[in-house]
């Protein structure tokens, strides 16, 4: 499995929700935009079986660092509600409903950084660090605080606004929210207060575990789809850049073939030569390509880090390549007279 | 062409009425005409002729290397042609049994000049070590002491007999040169 699913899902699980309420017939803030009134966390918060409910907004913003710009998936939480920051490894949480902002190091901001955000270019202090939190698009996570109206104020930037208004859609109102996280009791059935939340008019509620399936099977599917169809389309012009390569090399050496042959080489000797000469130059392509992407990987926001099976089968398509690629250089060099070797020149 | 010398020994050479011809109808040419030869043990024979005359394809027919239309050959005693070839694996017998040496001197431009004799022999089932020893024992014979030296750094001369050590480095009975 490539890495960029396992970073999609680490914000679901990341954020210990038991259960993700979002607007009726949607499926959760990961899957497709919803929209709920902010007081349904109140309602939600008063229902059986539920510990804790945490208001929570999706959002990606832009801002700018060191003059470069950088994409945010900024979620807005509610302080100590279900919610905000997990892998914390610099810094600390939220600790102000003001201008304090946690967030991925991916971004490469540091800590005490003064960020830009919203319509206004209000100045955020970074005031925490987390680690492989990113959107399922490889954006890096920032949390703010729900609580703070002027935060709110760049809930929509205005030309998102006026783009919302001229699709005809009803622009979001600066008291609606994305979904509520829900923490149960212990001893409450997921399933039980799910059905309860269900009957209540325009809510949905999804489990941690189908939130997943859902991320995986609509967001992520697609992607790994793009990435394959991407690798199968370089392995075969690689099929064909080594075929090419060999046989070209291949007709440099006829002569020496001939000779070869000539002398008294079998033909299990020859393609021997040429099979490992293939060989060798996928494996030390192979090698470069390990190297370019262990470098380059801090390069790319959305990690598609590629894990040790993933390794194991391009390495066996590799092989694979290498031995089907000097089928024609072979046939040559097995089709060469060595008569051939007498011919001066 | 022949000069027979007494010997029990069959000879290592032996053609009867071979033939060979190349292309059919008008582009037909007859390169060998029914050749008989005997060559014994000892004996150095040398071939003159016009050129394209058929020098050459007679000396690729005694290599095996082509194939003759018609007659009969022997080499070192053992039939090998009779209307068709009468053992499959041609390439072992030229390993084994002759020694080319050819107009260019024909060495393997990635090898240097140990590896080029060496190579010959392995392919003929020496061991790695020894193979690399009795090259150097052969360089040594024909005074070549640019032992490591690849064949574009040789002169004609010197890659010649490089060229030589290796058609001789498996004692073959035949040696052939053009
Ligand atoms: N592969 C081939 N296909 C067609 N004809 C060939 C082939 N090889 C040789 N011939 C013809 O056979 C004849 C004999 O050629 P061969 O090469 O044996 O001559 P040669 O005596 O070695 O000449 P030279 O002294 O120039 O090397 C020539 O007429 C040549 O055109
Ligand atoms: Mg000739």
């Amino acid at each position: 499995m490539l890495k960029a699913l396992t970073d999609a899902l680490s914000l679901p699980r990341a954020l210990h929700a038991d259960l993700w309420v979002v607007q009726e017939r949607t499926f959760g803030p990961f899957a497709e935009p919803s929209r709920i009134p902010r007081d349904t966390r109140e309602l939600i918060r008063r229902m059986p079986g539920v510990a804790a409910a945490g208001a929570v907004t999706y959002q990606t913003v832009q801002t700018v660092s060191g003059g470069n710009p950088v994409r945010l998936f900024l979620e807005r939480y509610e302080i100590g509600r279900p919610g905000g920051p997990a892998n914390l490894v610099a810094g600390h949480g939220l600790t102000e409903g003001h201008y304090q902002i946690v967030i991925d190091a991916s971004s490469g901001l540091k800590l005490g950084q003064s960020v830009p955000l919203g319509p206004y270019r209000d100045p955020y202090t970074v005031v925490g660090l987390t680690r492989g939190m990113v959107s399922s698009s490889g954006d890096p996570m920032g949390w703010v605080t729900l609580l703070d109206a002027q935060a709110l104020q760049f809930a929509v930037p205005p030309a998102l606004q006026r783009r919302e208004q001229a699709s005809g859609r009803k622009p979001p109102t600066t008291t609606d929210i994305n979904a509520v996280l829900v923490r149960l009791e212990p001893d409450a059935s997921t399933v039980a207060v799910a059905r309860d939340i269900a009957r209540w008019k325009h809510l949905a509620a999804v489990p941690e575990a189908e939130e997943e399936r859902y991320l995986t099977s609509f967001v992520l599917q697609k992607m790994q789809q793009q990435l394959g169809m991407f690798m199968g389309i370089l392995v075969t012009v690689s099929a064909v850049i080594i075929t090419l390569i060999i046989y070209t090399l291949t007709m440099d050496k006829l002569r020496s073939i001939a000779t070869l042959k000539f002398i008294g080489a079998p033909d299990r000797v020859i393609v021997g030569m040429i099979v490992q000469q293939a060989l060798a130059l996928g494996s030390t392509a192979f090698g470069i390509g390990l190297v370019l992407i262990e470098e380059l990987k801090g390069v790319f926001p959305r990690r598609v880090q590629i894990e040790p099976r993933d390794l194991f089968i391009i390495l066996v398509i590799v092989i694979l390549v290498c031995l089907g690629g000097p089928v024609l250089g072979v046939r040559a060099a097995v089709k060469v007279n060595p008569a051939e070797a007498l011919a001066s020149g | 062409m022949d000069k027979p010398v007494p010997s029990a020994r069959p000879p290592r050479i032996e053609l009867r009425a071979i033939a060979k011809h190349f292309g059919r109808g008008e582009t037909r040419v007859d390169a060998l005409p029914d050749v008989t030869l005997t060559v014994r043990a000892g004996e150095v024979v040398g071939l003159r002729g016009t050129s394209g005359c058929g020098k050459s394809t007679l000396l690729n027919t005694i290599g095996c290397v082509t194939e003759p239309t018609s007659g009969w050959m022997q080499l070192d005693g053992e039939p090998i042609y009779d209307g068709r070839y009468l053992r499959r694996d041609l390439r072992r017998l030229r390993l084994t049994k002759i020694g080319f040496i050819f107009q260019t001197h024909n060495l393997l431009p990635i090898l240097n000049a140990t590896e080029n004799i060496a190579e010959a022999m392995e392919l003929a089932g020496s061991g790695h070590t020894d193979a690399r020893k009795r090259a150097e024992t052969l360089l040594d014979y024909f005074d070549m002491h640019q032992m490591r030296a690849y064949p574009s750094q040789l002169s004609g001369g010197m890659a010649q007999r490089v060229a030589i050590a290796r058609a001789i480095a498996n004692d073959p009975h035949i040696l052939t040169s053009t």
